[in-house]
């Protein structure tokens, strides 16, 4: 039984991550195979911990606990959201579908106007600060900073100069490029087309391999499960 | 008889390092342990907020460490709300503290707190509490700090009417051309000779993601398109309730079209929630399939290479377009046409011409419009040391 634990559930990943990767010379039924007990899995998965997640611990127990403690105002307040949440399955029916529009219209009102404070907070408001100044209240366009560079011109100080003036102008570019109102041939715009879309792919490209670095490292931790991990307790389970 | 003596000798030594002990826990201290301590409500929230401030006032040599403790309604240790090993370094100390026990008390919060300093020694533990403070709390109505946002909003709400009520009249707001957008034509027309399906995927966001709106937005003009040459479209969905209302956006599509003989809710379909599972499905159905025309729009987080290469290893043509930066890169890289951030969200109103989002993008770009100039003055006024742009409007 122990080997059941040790080694079959391992053996049984690695076949499936080897599974997967057979996808890489073509769709093929070992693929297939892995893929549906991926997907099955994981839709099983999702409705046991929506019950023991979402259902039991954020209505069930609440509403009883709520009515056993005679608080019958929360209970009710409890039951009308589950209520709301059971029109969805109306979707079954052809005559009842209109009913699941309520609490799609209550969902997606509700995130629409809950996003716009941290939303303009977050991408509006932060953003446009740090454009302006450092964290610690220097601002961007520090002239000091050039002051030094030109006292002592090494190259850390010319970065710390002209730092601020990059992100300042490179942040202006970008906004400039987003607008839609002006056509594609207006002055400003073609003039700063270019230099916005040079600082959007110098962005892009340092989080294109700031990313690939985390897909390597992954692909780099699954293959030391297989090939050190796994073979591991391969030989010790059999060894011994 | 000795041994009587004997044990009770012992007993009387141990009953006597008992007490001892006792009385050095009891706070037989050779000083009187002094400090300031202040608890405040901290405002501006749900009322389960509190500020600590606490002074030492002996000298580090005579308290090397306080324990401050926080409890929410009374002093007890099932209503300890924080506590915090304090080195005396002769300052003053603050601590935000949340009286918020969500596990153990959802509803209702807290609304009073109860700090209470003790002299600590080098475990860590409390020896005596020689300081207790407490204060009531109360929710706020309003949150002062983000006024700033609130005006911000009802700015462009006011941009929004005026600008929607203009495109209702008739007025015509220019939109320039959007790459990308300007290709779905061919992308349709393309996968129609082919005679082969086009998917459309819309992210794996949930309905809270404004990208997927967008996604769900674009999906109407699609969907009209698509209809107008009878090419299967598929949608496959990671969230239950986006493919509820993509079913609704598709369904509604077909028959504006006059072709609700078209729609078949089986082609807008769930696979699962699982990010992996449904990139691997997607992936397997592009290679089944062999789509000629692929939509990625949306939120999309790591699996969006996994599409897209796919997509690309099947020869679809691809239109992408994302707002998760860390995305982006990867749909410049391997799709046909990439629609950069905020393409997504102008993409709608571009393709359907619809005067509510057309007006919405025209009050977004007078509202760009203002920041640029707020952010010029602010960075002007910073250079001399004045932020008002900065501490009241521009907030970190």
């Amino acid at each position: 039984m122990e080997a059941i634990s040790t080694l079959f559930w391992p053996t049984v990943a690695v076949l499936l991550t080897l599974a997967i990767y057979t996808f890489l010379w073509e769709d093929n039924p070992i693929y297939k195979v892995a893929e549906h007990i991926f997907t099955g899995v994981s839709v099983g998965y999702m409705i046991a911990q929506s019950w023991h997640n979402i259902i039991m611990p954020k209505l069930i127990v609440p509403t009883t606990n709520y009515f056993s403690n005679g608080r019958y105002l929360l209970a009710i307040y409890f039951i009308i959201g589950g209520l709301i949440g059971l029109l969805y399955l109306s979707r079954f029916s052809e005559k009842t579908s209109w009913l699941s529009r309520y609490p799609i219209a209550i969902t997606v009102g509700f995130y629409a106007g809950f996003k716009i404070v941290p939303i303009w907070m977050t991408n509006v408001s932060k953003q446009l600060n740090a454009t302006i100044q450092y964290p610690n209240g220097d601002s961007m366009l520090n002239l000091k900073m050039f002051g030094k560079f030109f006292d002592n011109p090494t190259w850390g100080n010319f970065i710390s100069a002209i730092n601020g003036p990059i992100i300042v102008i490179g942040v202006l570019l970008v906004l400039i490029y987003f607008f839609f109102s002006f056509s594609n041939d207006n002055i400003v715009v073609r003039a700063s087309r270019k230099p916005a879309l040079v600082v959007l792919m110098l962005g892009f490209g340092g989080s294109f391999g700031y990313t690939f670095m985390a897909r390597i490292s992954l692909f780099i931790g699954r293959m030391n499960y297989i090939f050190s991990d796994w073979i591991e307790i391969l030989t010790t389970t059999l060894g011994g | 008889m000795k041994r009587f003596v004997y044990i009770l000798v012992i007993i009387s030594l141990l009953f006597s390092a008992g007490f001892a002990e006792e009385a050095e826990n009891n706070n037989e201290l050779d000083f009187t342990p002094k400090g300031k301590l202040e608890i405040k409500d901290k405002g501006n929230d749900d009322g389960t907020g509190v500020n600590v401030f606490f002074r030492p006032q002996n000298k580090p040599e005579e308290v090397k460490y306080y324990l401050l403790r926080v409890y929410y309604k009374s002093v007890s240790e099932d209503n300890l709300a924080a506590q915090y090993r304090i080195e005396n370094k002769d300052r003053r100390y603050k601590f935000n503290v949340s009286l918020q026990k969500r596990r153990k008390h959802p509803y209702p919060n807290s609304r009073k707190g109860v700090a209470r300093v003790y002299v600590s020694n080098e475990k860590g533990e409390a020896v005596k509490a020689f300081l207790t403070e407490s204060t009531n709390t109360s929710a706020s109505w309003f949150n002062i700090n983000k006024l700033s946002a609130f005006m911000g909003v009802l700015l462009f709400l006011l941009f929004v009417y005026i600008f929607i009520k203009q495109a209702r009249r008739g007025v015509e707001f220019f939109i320039r051309k959007i790459p990308g957008l300007e290709e779905l034509d061919n992308a349709v027309g393309r996968a129609t000779e082919l005679g082969k399906p086009i998917y459309y995927i819309p992210g794996i966001g949930t309905t809270s993601r404004i990208a997927t709106l967008a996604s769900l937005n674009i999906l109407a003009p699609v969907t009209r398109k698509v209809a107008k040459f009878a090419t299967p479209l598929k949608v496959p969905n990671r969230d239950p309730v986006v493919m509820s209302i993509a079913q609704d956006v598709v369904k509604e599509g077909y028959m504006a079209e006059g072709r609700p003989d078209l729609f078949n809710s089986n082609d807008v379909f769930f696979l699962t929630r699982q990010q992996f599972a449904f990139a691997g499905a997607v992936s397997g159905l592009f290679k089944r399939e062999k789509p000629g025309a692929v939509f990625l729009l949306g939120k999309f987080y790591a699996e969006s290479l996994i599409f897209a290469e796919t997509a690309n290893d099947v020869g679809a043509i691809q239109i992408a377009g994302t707002d998760s930066v860390s995305q982006i890169p990867f749909f410049i890289a391997a799709c046909d046409y990439t629609l950069i951030g905020e393409e997504l969200f102008a993409a709608s109103g571009y393709l359907s011409g619809d005067p509510l989002i057309v007006g919405t993008m025209k009050a977004q770009d007078y509202l760009k419009a203002i920041l640029i100039v707020l952010l010029f003055i602010g960075i002007i006024l910073n250079i001399f040391d004045i932020d008002i742009i900065t501490k009241y409007i521009l907030q970190r």
